[in-house]
Parts: structure tokens; sequence; C-alpha cells
């Protein structure tokens, strides 16, 4: 509890920091959003000053910022000007479809990198370790919206397994869900899959020369019993860290996943309503993002003081 | 000392693991084999000659029943007409779906009724009488009426911060005349007004819905148009169905509409080829090109007059200098331009505010326009340069700089480029600067700019277009070139006041003339506006007006989807069945 008292202040100063950071930079971008919602078909001077009073631009920036602040408190997030839409529902109606993306390219990832991180460290240097470290540092700089023609291509357009875009909800059919969110999914998978791979490698190599490793040999038992529950446990701390920040940041890496796949989810919203300036919605996105990242970060950094004694003495 | 993990796991010591391991990487190179190959056959080039993809002239008869699936560019911020950003294609085909206009365009340009009964000027065309037809009724059942016109002009559109305020300035007031009966009361005398009631200032939504919902009726459009919305998740899906009280006795055929925003080109067009939609739309000249060499499917293209171009502020110097603007214009290789942007064979070089394809395109015009010729481009810039008057106050002798300002999109960083290449050949010196939408706009219009790239021409009637391109720069925000002449304000009065065709066409070609003589702009390649369906989808393009005349396509890609239908199981056999049997009497002949 001492630990929470502690660091609520932090979190609450990262978060003011970051909703005021947030603000002034997309209201400070050139450009004045009254021209972009008119366009420049429909600009007169009359109508775009008549548009900056309603958006209230003529107010001075830190009265607009104080002003926001205090709804954003309150959970409201205001209007889009764009499009009319509630801020705060148009987050939360698309949340569902982020997660569940999130979570599914988390979980494929984890699926598929700790056998094979597993493999490779049981056998370090070896032509199959360097086989796998190969492709993983080949996955890690393949860029994101690359993977997600290829797999778009082979497995949607050539395969015809797959939809290639769109989005059916869970509540409407559950194998049209799954089937709708497993491309988009194992495109963000393959980002952190790699990672995951690499660090988890890393970590059971140096398990696997401790002591008690040597011990549990010299007692005869079985490989995978080995590998599974005695080299395994110690070795995912890192990874479950990582896991857990990850989690945080999948939303900004969903954007241009969900863009490509055409999927309704957050990072799709602000991708859009960056390239609108609808500045109440990108801001509104942000702050949620960052809000998410540094909750997320400080749960992480609980559980780290809770799981490692050494954290919460030091404190 | 223990020893590396790989001393004590790995080894020969135990056969089993290298037999494993053995199988394993023979797997391994199967499976990467077996990607490889899908890889390749999925990025193999699409067959390099254009297909007979085009689509019947006679699409057989009609059919009732069915749901089309429609991939589009993008959608409206918001379904309100003068609320929402309708000027994109995108918008402008599911407004097709959801609004009627009152005034459509035939196939020769000319401008008739269609939700509206009858459309009369006086004689001076400063006031216009519009009759509605009987019995008319919105999506939620409240009549179409005077009442409802008046309101809409009232609250949605004559209002500051609408969309559409600045293109109806013209018109003053409403007044209701009776039920059916309203007169608009123009500013000044305007042959072209029904053009404005093809747009968003002409497509009646219900009063009573945008009462209802209030801040939300931008969501809930309630038009009076084929199709009613069902459900709208924005960035996901519109769903419509059926307009049963549709005002046209037997349409629409189909009986609900799909629309889904798919922004990436290449994942809308990877959508129809799986199967996942019916009908897509597009204004890149990449897709189009691969669609060509795509069987299996329609391809409908119009070309648009929207083009790429380079205007320049008449009011700057040295581009105030007609002779810089001409040896710009000579310097440039309009056919490089155009493939810079991916257009070659796709975009026709443009040289005048219409395309071909428009019927106020003029040969003469195109014949009239600069062409490529360095030889000319240097020889006029050096005429200015020595000039001891010139315009922007250097010495003569001095080098001419130019400023070009662009959007920082790669494709069009890149033909900013390629200007800056082509006039550097002439001995401009030539800077670009990359500005924000934004900005650009904001720059623009304050003309606080010497050159920019820009989009120049719509669909719009002649009159509207020159006029606000071309009309005086304190009272017309639009003309952003700054640019008047005597003789452009003589044309605009003749197609302001004249309702003849001919003598129309002739200001047009006047203007034309005079444009490709005077370069306030230069231009890149036409707008290739395409739309692409499987082929169980029929008459995406030949719509009809109620008394059966043909209407104008599918402009900027917009359909009307009261008259397209989708064929059934038993229709899709029928025509594969005929399908076959044309191509094996083609194979035959051949032989």
């Amino acid at each position: 509890m001492k630990l929470l008292l502690r660091k609520l202040p932090w979190l609450i100063g990262t978060l003011l920091a970051v909703s005021f950071f947030t603000f002034m930079l997309v209201s400070l971008l050139p450009g004045d959003p009254a021209v972009i919602i008119l366009g420049a078909g429909g600009v007169s001077p009359e109508a775009v000053e008549a548009l900056r009073l309603e958006l209230g631009l003529d107010r001075p920036l830190l009265v607009r910022y104080l002003d926001w602040l205090g709804s954003a408190l309150t959970g409201d997030l205001g209007r889009s000007a764009m499009t009319g839409q509630r801020v705060t529902e148009a987050i939360l109606t698309r949340l569902p479809v982020t997660l569940q993306l999130g979570v599914m390219a988390i979980t494929i990832a984890l699926i598929l990198a700790i056998p094979l991180a597993m493999v490779s460290a049981y056998r370090a240097g070896g032509r199959l370790d360097r086989l796998i470290s190969g492709a993983g540092f080949a996955l890690m700089s393949v860029p994101s919206f690359m993977a997600a023609i290829f797999l778009m291509l082979i497995f949607a357009v050539n395969l015809n397994w797959f939809p290639a875009t769109g989005w059916i909800p869970f509540s409407v059919s559950p194998a049209a869900n799954l089937r709708s969110a497993l491309l988009p999914a194992f495109a963000l998978a393959m980002i952190e899959l790699a990672l995951y791979m690499r660090l988890l490698r890393t970590d059971l190599i140096s398990t696997l020369q401790q002591d008690f490793i040597t011990l549990a040999r010299a007692k005869g038992l079985p490989t995978h019993t080995i590998m599974l529950r005695h080299a395994l446990r110690p070795s995912s701390f890192s990874l479950m860290t990582v896991v857990g920040l990850q989690l945080g940041g999948v939303i900004s890496g969903a954007i241009i996943i969900e863009e490509i796949f055409a999927l309704p989810g957050v990072g799709r919203l602000l991708y859009q309503s960056i390239l609108q300036r609808d500045l109440l919605m990108v801001q509104g996105v942000v702050l949620f993002i960052a809000t998410t990242y540094v909750v997320v970060n400080f749960l992480v950094d609980l559980c780290y003081s809770l799981l490692d004694p050494r954290i919460r003495y030091a404190h | 000392m223990l020893a590396s993990a790989r001393t004590v796991w790995g080894g020969r010591a135990v056969p089993w693991r290298n037999e494993r391991a053995e199988r394993w990487q023979t797997r391994g190179w199967q499976v990467a084999l077996a990607l490889l190959w899908m890889a390749i056959t999925a990025c193999s080039p699409a067959p390099s000659a254009r297909m007979d993809n085009l689509p019947p002239d006679d699409p057989g008869p009609p059919v009732y029943g069915g749901h089309l699936r429609v991939a589009l560019e993008g959608e409206t911020n918001n379904w309100l007409p003068g609320r929402g950003s309708h000027v994109a294609p995108a918008a402008l085909t599911v407004a097709m779906a959801l609004f009627d206009p009152l005034v459509r365009a035939d196939h020769e340009g000319q401008y008739h009724p269609y939700l509206a009964e009858s459309l009369t000027p006086n004689e001076s065309f400063d006031e216009w009488t519009l009759i509605l037809r009987p019995g008319v009724v919105f999506h939620d059942g409240t009549p179409l009426n005077a009442d409802a016109l008046k309101w809409n002009f009232d609250n949605l559109h004559k209002v500051p911060g609408s969309v559409t305020y600045g293109s109806i300035r013209d018109i003053e007031r409403i007044e209701v005349v009776d039920e059916l009966t309203v007169k608009y009361f123009l500013s000044r005398s305007m042959v072209p007004f029904p053009d404005l009631l093809t747009r968003a200032p002409g497509w009646p939504v219900s009063p009573a819905a945008v009462q209802r919902y209030g801040e939300e009726a931008g969501l809930n459009p309630v038009g009076t148009g084929p199709f009613e919305l069902v459900n709208w998740r924005r960035d996901d899906f519109l769903e419509l169905r059926r307009n049963e009280n549709y005002w046209r006795e037997g349409l629409p055929y189909l009986d609900a509409i799909t629309f889904r925003p798919l922004p990436d080109e290449d994942a809308r067009l990877a959508s129809l080829i799986s199967g996942d939609i019916d009908v897509l739309q597009t204004l890149r000249q990449h897709i189009v090109d691969r669609m060509r060499r795509m069987g299996n499917i329609y391809l409908y293209e119009q070309l648009g007059n929207s083009s790429g171009s380079a205007i320049f502020n008449t009011q700057t110097p040295p581009v105030d200098d007609a002779r810089v603007r001409r040896a710009l214009a000579l310097a440039l290789d309009p056919e490089a331009l155009v493939e810079v942007l991916g257009g070659r064979g796709i975009s026709p070089v443009q040289t005048q505010y219409f395309s071909e394809d428009s019927v106020w395109y003029s040969e003469r015009a195109a014949a009239a326009w600069p062409q490529r010729d360095q030889e000319a481009a240097r020889a006029t810039l050096q005429e200015y340069i020595n000039d001891p008057d010139r315009s922007d106050g250097r010495q003569p002798g001095e080098p001419v700089y130019i400023e070009m300002i662009c959007l920082p999109e790669q494709s069009l960083v890149d033909l900013a480029q390629m200007y800056q290449a082509l006039w550097h050949a002439v001995g401009f010196d030539v800077r670009l600067r990359q500005v924000e939408q934004a900005t650009q706009i904001q720059r623009v219009i304050s003309g606080d700019y010497m050159t920019s790239c820009w989009r120049t021409s719509n669909e719009m009637d002649p009159f509207i277009i020159f006029n606000n391109d071309f009309g005086p720069p304190d009272i017309q925000p639009l003309n952003y070139t700054n640019f008047t002449h005597p003789v452009i304000d003589e044309q605009l009065q003749v197609l302001q006041l004249n309702p003849e065709p001919s003598a129309r066409r002739q200001a047009v070609e006047q203007i034309s003339l005079l444009l490709a003589e005077q370069v306030p702009n230069t231009w890149t390649g036409s707008t290739p506006a395409a739309v692409a369906s499987n082929q169980r989808v029929r008459n995406l393009r030949d719509w009809t007006f109620p008394d059966g005349r043909l209407g104008d396509g599918m402009p900027v890609a917009q359909v009307s989807w009261a008259q397209v239908w989708l064929l059934d199981d038993a229709a899709w056999a029928a025509e594969q069945e005929r399908i076959r049997s044309a191509n094996q009497a083609r194979t035959q002949e051949e032989d």
C-alpha cells in the first residue's frame, strides 16, 4: 500500500503531462482545423470565421486546455467537430476490436515463441538455432504493413481461407469473428514473435547453465520435464514483463494493421482522426493510449516489486 | 566448472535427437519452399494484356432481390447535407443511395428535374419555380413538400458554418408558393442554376428527423433515396435496406446494400478478388491498370474533369507575367508528369478544364495548349530576363526564382521534383516547399504563394467552374490564381444568361483558348474514376430518368444504386453457360 501511495502522485503527474503535451502538440500543428473541415471548395473567410467561433478556436489555448481537462476528468472527452460523435463513446465502441486483436496477437506470438526459443536455446549455436535466430531477425526487419499484405495475398486472395478485410463481431458469430481476426492478429504477432523469442532464448541459455539444471540432469529427469518445469519458469521473468508492456502498446501497434485489414478498432480511429485533423478525437485517443500505457507500466512495476523482494526492499 | 549448455545437452550422444532434427530440417525446407512458391504465385504480375472485361452492352432483364457489398475508399464525416464533406466520391456514391437529387444531368450534360417534377426560370433567370412530385415521402414517412425544402435551405445550407454556404451564395432565399411549389430567388441571373440542385443543396432530408435526432442527425440520414439506413458503424460498414415507399415504381431492384470503407487500395482489390465484396470504387491509376488486366470482373471507367495541376498566383511576380507562365508551361513534359503519378496509359494528358469524355471538351483548345518545346521556353524566359522592367524587380540578366508549395505525400513529392527538374532544365531557379494540407489551403486562399500543386476543375457546369476560378477575386474567394480577363468576363455573361447549348459550348471554347494563351495553371492528367464488380452485378452505369432518358453514367465513380441488380443463382448459372458458349465459339473461330 505504501508503494502504491508513493507511486500514485507520479502516475497522476505523468498523465497530466501527457494530456498537456498531447493537447499542445495537436493544437499547435500548422493549419486551421476550420479550413480542413470546410475543404478547399467550401472556404470563404466568413464561413471559416463562423466555424472557428463554433469550435471555440478563438479562445486562448490554455483556457481551451483547462476546459477540456475539466471535462476529461469526468470521463467526457468532448464531441468530435468532424463527426459529431462523442469521443469516449467512439473509443469504447472500438476498444473490444483492438483488445481482441492485441490479446490474440500476443497469444499467437507466445505460442510460437516459447517452443521456438526452447528449441533454439536447447541447441544454442547449432544449425537449428542459427536458422531460428536468422528467421527471427528476418521477421523483426519485415515492416508490419508488408507482412499484412503478404499474408492477405497468400491466405485471402490465393488460398481463400480467410476474408481479406472486415470484421465480424464475436456476438454475431464466434467462428466468423475468429476467422476475420486471425490474419490481422498473425500480422501483428509477427512483430512480437521475434522479440519474445530472442528474449526468452537468451534467458533460457543463461538458465540452462545454472547448477540446478545440472542437478536435474544428474537425477535423470527427462528433457521435456527439465525444459518445461525447471528452465522455462525462471527464464520467463523478463518475457512476462515485456508482454505486460506490449499489451499496453498494442493499440499503437495496431494502427497500420487495422487500417490495412479495415478493422474498426482504436488504431484506425486514431489514424483517420489524424488525417481529418479531428483535434478532439486525436487528443482523446492519444490520452487513452497514454493512460493505458502508464497504468500497465504502473501495474508491471507493482508486480515486479511483489515478485522480486530485492526491488521491494530497495524501496 | 560447468560445461556449456551445448556441451551438456547438445552433441551426438542421443541418436533420436539427430533424426528428429533432420526430419524437422527437411520439413522446414519443405514448408519454406511451399511458402516461397505461394508468395511467388501471389506476387507474380498479372497478364500484361488488357482483358476483355468491359460490361455487356445489354445487361439483360432486371432481377429483384439480393444483397450487394460495396467497398469504397472512405466515407463522410457526417451524412447531413450541408454538414458532411460530400465532395469526396466515396461519400457521393453512398449519398446516391440515401438521397435523391432534385435535378440530374443526362448523358448530354443537360439538366432535367428528377425528384422535382419541374423547374422553370423566369425570363431573366433570376427566379426559378420548382414543383415537387406529389406523394413522395422521406424514409420516416413524413412528406416531401415545399415547407421541407425551405426548411432544408434555411437550416442546413444558408447558415454560416455550412460546407455548402459558399456554393449557394447566389441564392438569396426560398419562398413557399403552395404545398408542392417553391420559388428560388437569386441575387443575379443564372442559367446554370439547376446544377446547384444536383448536389448537396438539392438533396432534401426530413426536417422532422433532423429535429428529432438533434446533434446525432448526421449519424442518422433520412432522405427520399432508394435505400434507407439500417445501421452505421463508422469506419466499418453502412447497412442500407430497400425503401419500400420509393417514389419510382418498381425500384430499387436490390434488397440491401452494405457499403464498407476500405481505404487501402490493395486491400480493396484483394477483397474483390477473394469475394468479400461485390463492387469496388477507385480513383487510383495503378489500380485501374491492374484491373484492366483482370478477368472475371466488369470494369467501368469514366474520365473526370478534375486534374492535377500547378496553379500560379498571377498577382505575385514573376508569375504575374504571362511570358513566365508560358515559359513554365512550354518546359513541361506532361507525359512524364502523368507517368510519375503512375497514370501512363490510364490518364490522358489534360489540356483544358474538361476531359476528353466531356461534352465541353474542345479540340481547338487542346491544339492551342503549349506543347513541350524547351527552346521556345528558354527564348520566352530570356525575353523576360532581359526585360529592364521585369516584374520581379531584379536586374536584367538575373535568374528567375520560382517557389512551389506542395503536400508531403510521396507521389506529390515525386511530382514536385519532376516540375523542379523540368523547369530547372530551361533556366528557372526553382525551390520546393513541402507544407501540410491545411497550411497549403490557407496559403492559397490568402494569396500567400507563388506556385502550388493543386487539383483543378470538377464536374460542375462551366459557368460555375469558370466563375469560381476566374471571377473578381474581391468577391470570388475561390479564384485562387487571381486571374481575370475581359474575354472571360464577356464569355461568362454568355454562360450565365444564354441557355442555348451551342452558344454555351462556344463560350467555353473561347475561355479555354484564352487560358491556353495566358496559362494561369498547367495540367497533368485527367482523373480516371473506375468501378469494378464481379460479373453477377449488373447495370452499374446506365441509369435512366423516369421518362427513359439516359442519365450521365457514373461521374467520379458515383453509381445510381436504384437501377442496379444482382443476378440470382439461376440467372447466374444461365449467364455462366452463355459466357462459356461464347468463349468456346470464339476459340473455335480463332482455331
